[in-house]
């Protein structure tokens, strides 16, 4: 086991340096010169001088070589310097540091409301198999992988917010500040970033249970005359589940996917909108920092989904 | 002596008629009812595309500014846009948008991660680590974000979303197809190929490629909803097909800012989303069940 988790441990380390230099490569690819953008923005438009833009230049490093910049930006990452952002004259880390508890407050929620309403879903759908229930909620799960999350929030924001006025349509509070807002303020959000993967978990449990409901176990169990609560829950489901919760893993990349279009529906101010914002704005660093965070939290997460597979299947192990 | 072969003939007459793959696959396919449903929207949806200019009762990029935002009536089934364009002709324009982008990003992703598949699964060794750690690389990143990246390095327009699209899908491809050729290559039929001297291109292009196409059949069909559902997703962002051209997310994304007075304007276009990627997805379903049922519950 411990030779396994070292293989993988390598492996991530060697996958997040590949996608570091990628995320480089691609924000020196994108078009606009930033030092001529940053000039542009100046307020009291004058003419900046041959000299000034060099001087800009350097001081933001982008006038050495690329490997060379390449070195330094990575170096940088490990003393938590990201590099600045030209605009907004903030680091790349205090904004990602405003950021990324956002995004985190935000992903959390909608994962644990993903498990809690699609798992049982799964369950009842499994264990009523052809019955109404089942028709109904597999259905419902059949069109929440297909609807589009930002349309689904727009649909909330109308039905919610303004026509019902139940809840605030936009906007994001610490829980820390006013927990009732910031919980009023989460609900839908959290529900529209759910749901693809609510939706999936709810198939996934499904064909994991019926699976396990033809085992002789199941069978056993029934002929000791068990209740059929005690069936479900406690043998049915507790063999079932396992593959679900593994899978739970590949719900982070869709997270934090779900998480650029859903903060620019619902204007919060976490992670996904500070990469649109830049890319569009061409803030180079603060969109480089935001990638590579999102990537070390995948990459991450995608490590713990392997070694707990080899923790509950031995043989994945030894491949 | 002749007894024995009349049992024997007797038997052969008796025995059930062998049903033919083709008729079975057509039998499980169109068995559910789910999966028609899928394929009659489908098929409507082509051909919605391919005859947009009949079938669109208004020019899409003809504006009216006399009849702005107008709420839907008998002249505007789906009501105008803010230029006074027809909602409907733009939703039925902007089928082709999605359907051209859905099937052109799949296949360029497809052969892309296909071909690398193939090769790390085949050789092995370096590689495999090489190509495979490439892929993982590629999905360390959330997609609509990295598709967001790459169009906005090459820039806006249909070829370019497409481009992006088909970069950020190819891990899928490249994993499953790898898993395949691992697995097929270890097949007898595979080592009498080399035995009579085929060459490696040879084996992987006509042993290996046929037997793993199945499951990958099926992740197509699939991932075409999850390209046109991302594609919506980047036009609702901003980066799409260059405008006056109709893409449902960018629509939605226009109608928001009028939510309150025409709700219809985002309504719609979301609407035409879902239903065409429900139908891939079903469509997508019956293919699985139809092609190797084994794969339920993993694609």
């Amino acid at each position: 086991m411990t030779t396994y988790i070292v293989r993988r441990l390598i492996q991530a380390i060697f996958v997040l340096v590949l996608a570091t230099l990628g995320v480089f490569l691609i924000m020196r690819l994108l078009p606009g010169d930033p030092i001529l953008l940053y000039v542009s923005q100046d307020e009291f438009t004058r003419m900046t001088s041959a000299e000034e833009i060099a001087a800009l230049r350097a001081q933001f490093g982008l006038d050495q070589p690329l490997l060379l910049q390449y070195v330094y930006w990575f170096g940088g990452i490990f003393r938590g310097d990201l590099g600045e952002s030209i605009f907004m004259g903030t680091t790349v880390a205090e904004e990602i540091g405003r950021a990324l508890p956002v995004t985190l407050h935000l992903g959390v929620i909608s994962f644990i409301v993903a498990h809690i309403i699609g798992i049982p879903a799964g369950v009842i759908t499994a264990v009523r198999r052809g019955r109404w229930a089942d028709t109904t909620l597999t259905t419902l799960a059949n069109i929440g992988i297909c609807a589009p999350i930002f349309w689904v929030g727009i649909l909330l924001i109308y039905g919610f917010g303004l026509y019902l006025g139940w809840l605030p349509i936009q906007g994001y509070t610490s829980p820390f500040k006013d927990f009732w807002m910031s919980t009023q303020q989460l609900v839908m959000p959290a529900f529209c970033l759910s749901l693809p993967h609510m939706a999936g978990s709810t198939r996934q449990t499904r064909s994991a249970m019926l699976e396990v409901i033809r085992q002789d176990y199941i069978r056993t169990a029934w002929s000791k005359g068990l209740r059929e609560r005690t069936v479900v829950m406690r043998h049915a489901v507790r063999n079932g589940i396992i593959p679900v919760v593994t899978l739970g893993g590949m719900a982070v990349p869709r997270v934090l996917g779900g998480a650029v279009l859903i903060e620019v529906v619902f204007n919060i101010p976490g992670m996904g909108r500070l990469a649109v914002d830049a890319l569009f704005s061409q803030d180079y660093a603060i969109v480089q920092g935001v990638t590579l965070m999102m990537a070390a939290v995948i990459v991450l997460s995608n490590l713990l989904v392997d070694i707990s597979y080899g923790w509950i299947d031995p043989r994945i192990r030894y491949q | 002596m002749s007894e024995s072969r009349e049992t024997v003939i007797q038997e052969f007459i008796e025995a059930p008629p062998r049903v033919s793959a083709w008729k079975r696959f057509i039998t499980v396919f169109f068995g559910r009812r789910i999966v028609i449903f899928g394929m009659i929207i489908l098929i409507g949806l082509m051909i919605t595309a391919i005859f947009a200019n009949w079938l669109a009762p208004y020019d899409p990029y003809l504006q009216d500014l006399d009849n702005v935002k107008a709420s839907p009536s008998t002249e505007h089934l789906l009501g105008t846009d803010t230029l006074g364009r027809d909602t409907l002709s733009r939703i039925i324009y902007g089928s082709r948008t999605s359907l051209i982008v859905g099937f052109v990003a799949i296949f360029f992703a497809a052969t892309v991660g296909m071909t690398l598949g193939l090769v790390a699964g085949y050789f092995g060794g370096w590689t495999y680590s090489v190509i495979m750690r490439v892929i993982d690389a590629l999905m360390a990143f959330p997609m609509i974000l990295l598709a967001l990246t790459i169009a906005a390095l090459l820039g806006g327009g249909l070829r370019n979303i497409v481009i992006a699209l088909g970069i950020s899908m190819i891990p899928p491809y490249a994993r499953l197809m790898c898993g395949q050729a691992l697995h097929i290559k270890e097949n007898d039929y595979v080592v009498a190929a080399h035995a009579i001297g085929a060459g490696n291109w040879r084996v992987m292009l006509r042993h290996i490629a046929p037997n793993a196409f199945p499951p990958l059949i099926v992740l197509m069909t699939m991932m075409i909803g999850a390209a046109i559902l991302a594609e919506a997703g980047l036009s609702f962002l901003g980066i799409g097909i260059d405008p006056p051209g109709a893409a449902w997310g960018a629509m939605v994304s226009e109608g928001y800012r009028y939510l309150l007075t025409v709700p219809v304007l985002s309504f719609a276009p979301g609407i035409a989303i879902m239903l065409v990627v429900f139908a891939f997805n079903m469509v997508g379903d019956g293919l699985r069940d139809a092609l190797d049922p084994r794969l339920r519950g993993t694609l």
